[in-house]
């Protein structure tokens, strides 16, 4: 059986259009072990998720043994249940009260009878060397070592022909790494294909059988182990570092000693340089050009906005007399004039129209329900419907009503949009600095403001990141990036555990930096200070907004 | 062998339960020089972070002292992103020195000379988020620089990067450790211990071993090293010097990285 992929392409789901991965062909036997190398960015992650059926590819063919994973829209199930995904940090991923229950909920999608789970988990727990009482402890009270062992176990118990690794030895010490290695090979042995994404070409290379280097979502090129430690070149133009031996030989023969072909154990390669041994003259030193970190695409400078040049302050004042403004008015015109300002505000601050409604979206459908609902008329008569009508009027009120906070919003939504989070933070402080008695006060809450805001982009990161893992245990046939109902306990679980973590080491990391106590003495790197500029925008603000409150 | 910038008696960590996120203490003694390289080893929860949190001064001791120059011990630790408080590279550099009331006036230079020293040319003003995950960690170091720090514990701070990001952190590292600077560096690769004076292996919260790098990984009188009764296995670069030493070819010093392979065996 073999995973043959024919021309994949797979865009980024965001407003930027830019390829992740494109003109990827390649072919997986069963029975052999593949290697997915490259710079990180290059998109291993994301060729084993489309391989696996986690993302859909924008355009390209994947088929395992003549079927394709892909039918329409939706994933081929029978394919999907031959597939084993063991991700990064896979034992973040937990989240059973028993490591009973974790193999209760993988294999799940097999609905098998209750002996044949109980069997299979015993089992699996046999090939990973662990005791089979652990199945009843709690994987929260396992150690790290323990805790991967069983995630991949829960993942070997659906007896997948395809297991899926993503980074398997990173953060692993060297006993655990080994009984890794281990496990592979059986697995090979035993007639499982294996696709692993991985930096650890010194533990893997050694036992793969055939390796795809990606480069800046291309394929770069496909070489056995043999044919890179006769030639690493690709390796080398990959830009990922060579295995510690073929490191060693480049550069002992760079520097003039005469080396074997292929990969030299410690062994081979000292016998070689024993027998060439003599004093010798040093060959000429040729430092190899240092390269300069290339900075990321969107460094390139822009002309700041003129929101980014502005107090924080005040654009609070000039949200706020808007905003009342807005709900203060009673007239459809007054509404009207209120959005017209709104968008000439989002022209003028040059934002994305189209990040903002990405954030009013469910706000909008609320609406529409809203609205449909108060204008319903049931007629009944004796205790029995007999027909739906629909009233205008008490609608368009909802409408109205609605319309304002709508508005609203959206002026609030512009402060985030535009101010970083350090800054508001600042202007949180200074604002509420004039208030007596509020010093401390104050700072806590700026400061929880700024980290909340700090840490929305990495939570929807995590979020992304568990249902992934949650949509490839439950085989849900769900669409990628939607979850089902009875999937959420898989994302929250993991997903509260990761969070306080995170929040744990922010703390320490404060407490490093030298933040001790709120109210500690204190200096800014940035003073905020109203300039003339925020004089002319609150003028402006307060003339444009005037009309709110005459219009009635 | 210069002052000691670290001192530690009879560190001792307990905690009440089971710690997620590390093993305890018992009974550390340690005495770091100013401007020494220390590499500590150990496997998963055998107290190495701990250990580099105590040092930092942000793991109270349940027992012992610990007695480092105030506020200018800096930590970094595995996941970049855990870190950063800033939204922008310069908000990012400045948050330590805000924290430490240094003068505004002074910063904007500070931060300059912290990047240019980690090697970071990006603008200012650009944001975190845009950095990859080897950058972030070169501006968290900035961060450290720029309070002026004296001791830098790097707790596993390579492990979630890219060999050649992994890579470009230890030459910083190097870099800093030339200009005075004390490193403390935490981790599980032994190849990372190549530029170390001494090499300090926990073993479930105790010291199992401290001592010149060279006796880590030396195998005396056919005797596995210490760093293979530790568990780990020696890098390909020691095992290529133990080889040719069995066949006679004595080299000048055991090289651990490939780097130092090739200098030892061209200068033989």
């Amino acid at each position: 059986m073999t995973i043959r992929a024919t021309d994949l392409r797979v865009k980024k789901t965001d407003t930027t259009s830019t390829d992740i991965l494109r003109g990827i062909s390649c072919a997986m036997e069963q029975g052999t072990i593949t290697l997915v190398v490259g710079k990180t960015g290059a998109g291993k992650t994301t060729l084993l998720d489309a391989l696996s059926g986690l993302i859909k590819p924008t355009s390209g063919w994947i088929e395992y043994a003549d079927q394709p994973l892909w039918r329409g829209k939706r994933l081929n199930h029978c394919v999907a249940l031959t597939i084993g995904c063991v991700f990064q940090f896979p034992e973040h991923f937990l989240f059973a009260r028993t490591v009973r229950g974790e193999f209760a909920y993988s294999l799940r999608p097999l609905r098998l009878p209750r002996q044949e789970v109980e069997a299979r988990a015993a089992d699996a727990m046999v090939r990973v060397h662990l005791a089979h009482a652990l199945l009843a402890a709690s994987p929260l009270t396992l150690s790290g070592g323990q805790k991967r062992r069983v995630a991949i176990a829960s993942t070997l118990a659906t007896m997948p022909m395809w297991l899926f690794l993503d980074e398997p030895t990173a953060g692993l010490d060297a006993e655990g790494s080994n009984a890794l290695l281990t496990y592979l090979r059986e697995w090979r042995t035993r007639g499982g294909g294996a696709i692993v994404a991985t930096h650890d070409l010194d533990a893997l290379l050694p036992i793969c059988d055939h390796v795809l280097i990606l480069r800046d979502g291309t394929l770069l090129a496909q070489a056995t182990p043999a044919e890179l430690c006769r030639n690493p070149a690709p390796l080398l133009q990959a830009d990922i570092g060579l295995p510690s031996a073929l490191q060693a030989k480049a550069e002992l023969m760079a520097n003039g000693w005469s080396l074997p072909e292929g990969c030299l154990s410690a062994a081979a390669l000292a016998a070689a340089l024993a027998a060439q041994h003599s004093p010798r003259a040093m060959p000429a030193h040729t430092p190899r050009a240092e390269r300069p970190e290339r900075p990321s695409t969107a460094s390139q400078h822009q002309r700041p906005r003129v929101a980014d040049t502005l107090d924080p302050r005040t654009k609070w004042l000039l949200a706020t007399f808007i905003s009342v403004g807005i709900l203060l008015t009673p007239t459809w015109g007054g509404i009207l004039y209120g959005a017209a300002v709104i968008v000439l505000l989002i022209a003028l601050l040059r934002l994305s129209i189209k990040e903002l409604i990405r954030w009013l979206r469910p706000m909008m459908y609320f609406i529409v329900i809203s609205v449909a609902l108060s204008g319903l008329v049931l007629h009944i008569y004796g205790g029995r419907l007999t027909g739906i009508g629909f009233a205008v009027a008490p609608a368009v009120g909802t409408l109205k009503q609605w319309s304002r906070l709508l508005a609203v919003m959206a002026l609030g939504l512009l402060l985030p949009l535009t101010t970083s989070h350090q800054q508001l933070k600042q202007g949180l402080q200074a604002a509420l600095s004039h208030v007596p008695g509020t010093k401390r006060t104050a700072e806590a809450f700026a400061l929880a403001t700024a980290l909340t805001l700090r840490f929305i982009p990495v939570l929807a990161q995590e979020v992304e990141r568990f249902s992934k893992v949650a949509r490839a245990r439950g085989k849900s046939r769900v669409k990628p990036g939607r979850l089902r109902a009875r999937d959420l306990p898989t994302v929250m679980v993991p997903l509260l555990i990761a969070m306080f973590q995170l929040a744990d080491h922010m703390t320490i990391a404060m407490e490093a930096r030298g933040y001790r106590k709120i109210g500690q003495r204190h200096t800014a790197a940035v003073r905020l200070k109203l300039t003339r500029r925020d004089a002319i925008a609150i003028f402006i603000g307060l003339v444009a907004a005037l009309p709110l409150y005459i219009l009635r | 062998m210069n002052e000691p910038i670290v001192v530690l008696k009879n560190a001792t960590v307990v905690f009440a339960q089971a710690h997620s996120a590390g093993g305890a203490l018992n009974g550390i003694d340690l005495a770091v020089a100013s401007g020494e390289w220390l590499g500590i080893v150990g496997k998963n929860g055998s107290g190495k972070s701990t250990l580099a949190q105590v040092i930092a001064s942000v793991c109270p001791l349940s027992k012992g002292v610990v007695s480092v120059p105030e506020g200018r011990v800096q930590l970094l630790f595995q996941n970049p992103e855990a870190q950063i408080v800033g939204e922008t590279v310069y908000e990012e550099v400045c948050f330590g020195m805000e924290v430490q009331a240094v003068d505004p006036v002074q910063m904007p230079e500070r931060a300059q000379a912290s990047l240019a020293q980690v090697g970071l040319d990006v603008p200012l003003d650009h944001p975190v988020n845009h950095l990859s995950g080897g950058q972030k960690q070169l501006l968290n170091l900035a961060g450290c620089l720029a309070v002026k720090a004296q001791v830098l514990v790097f707790d596993e701070a390579t492990s979630m990067l890219d060999p050649a990001s992994r890579e470009r952190v230890l030459e910083i590292a190097h870099d800093l450790r030339q200009s005075g600077h004390t490193i403390i560096w935490v981790t599980q690769y032994m190849e990372e211990l190549a530029h170390a004076d001494r090499v300090l292996a926990l073993d479930a919260g105790c010291v199992a071993f401290v001592g010149e790098r060279e006796a880590f990984f030396r195998q005396v009188d056919e005797r596995i090293s210490v760093c293979e009764q530790m568990g780990f296995t020696q890098p390909y670069a020691v095992q290529v010097a133990q080889h040719l030493q069995a066949l006679g070819m004595n080299l000048a010093f055991l090289p651990v990285s490939t780097k130092q392979l090739v200098e030892a065996v061209t200068g033989a």
